[in-house]
């Protein structure tokens, strides 16, 4: 890491050479991991892309070199660049533009195919579920406000990207998790002054 | 892309998540500043437990697209240590078996 910054020309030339063959390296064991998202991409495609990100990542790394604290090893700190940009990369080509109406109408079928494929359940047990699952719609209803509730059904209930549902909130990533954060606090928060633990809602619903 | 609802798995699964809710944890920018120090921690067998670390866990499990790149990131940090981070022409030449393979399924005319 050192010869990046204070070494003349060529040696530094060598370092960053060597650091971009590590980061092409890793981010290949990346895309090797998602290589169901990259269906019918050529090798050549994989090779590209492959080589942008970690060309990106290495102006990144480059002029965020004073941030690096020495916490961790240098290889680690610098392949976290190339990861999270492959990711990006990743999340951007899947990305699908959602309006908050769409959101809001997830609500009403919160749950709604929890109670299917039951099998034979008795009658009390499937009473049991149902009060549960109207209990937890009830409080998503009641006790948090529009925002935490299409937050809460966009990310957690429909499967949404976290930049899907910021975007239709207005949000950066950031105000989205806190957002999250605070709804998943008032449910657990109103869950708790009712008494009911994890295990006793699980206990209904395992067989 | 998204389903319309939870099924059972996935609603126990939701259910862990909402209990599991601390009242204090870090965001996405913060988790990155620390995944890299989690990361070796974890590669060497440390103690994950340390307090700088704790909310790590906690968001990690809390939020799907920042697991991914730790899971990511864990990969390749074990790999380097154990000296068996591919060269890029393997991982490449591997990519490229797999497409084959895959395309050696003959259409039904």
């Amino acid at each position: 890491m050192w010869a990046l910054t204070e070494q003349p020309g060529e040696v530094q030339n060598d370092a960053l050479r060597d650091l971009h063959d590590f980061l092409l390296r890793a981010v290949l064991v990346y895309l090797s991991q998602h290589r169901s998202e990259l269906a019918g991409w050529s090798r050549d495609d994989v090779r590209r892309l492959a080589e942008d990100l970690a060309q990106e990542a290495l102006l990144s790394i480059r002029e965020s070199l004073s941030s690096f604290k020495r916490e961790s090893k240098f290889t680690t700190w610098a392949y976290r660049f190339v990861i999270n940009r492959a990711a990006s990369e990743l999340r951007r080509r899947h990305y699908q533009n959602v309006s908050l109406d769409q959101l809001r109408e997830g609500e009403p079928a919160l749950f709604q195919a929890v109670l299917l494929e039951q099998g034979t359940i008795e009658p009390e047990r499937m009473a049991e579920r149902r009060h549960y699952l109207k209990l937890l719609r009830e409080i998503i209803e009641r006790d948090l406000n529009e925002r935490q509730r299409a937050a809460i059904v966009g990310v957690h209930m429909q499967g949404r990207s976290m930049d899907e549902v910021a975007a239709a909130l207005g949000l950066n990533r950031n105000a989205l998790y806190k957002l999250l954060h605070d709804a998943r606090k008032r449910l657990k928060a109103r869950l708790q002054a009712q008494h009911l633990t994890e295990g006793d809602i699980l206990a209904a619903f395992q067989d | 892309m998204g389903r319309t609802t939870l099924n059972p798995e996935q609603f126990l699964n939701w259910l862990e998540q909402i209990y599991a809710t601390r009242e204090a944890e870090i965001d996405c920018e913060r988790l990155q500043a620390l995944l890299p120090t989690y990361v070796d921690v974890e590669v060497a067998g440390g103690d994950l437990g340390e307090a700088r670390l704790v909310p790590v866990r906690a968001h990690l499990a809390q939020c799907p697209a920042c697991h991914d790149e730790y899971q990511g990131l864990l990969a390749v940090a074990r790999l380097e240590a154990q000296g068996r981070l591919p060269e890029a022409e393997e991982s490449l030449a591997q990519f490229e078996e797999e497409i084959e393979s895959t395309s050696e399924v003959v259409p039904v005319h």
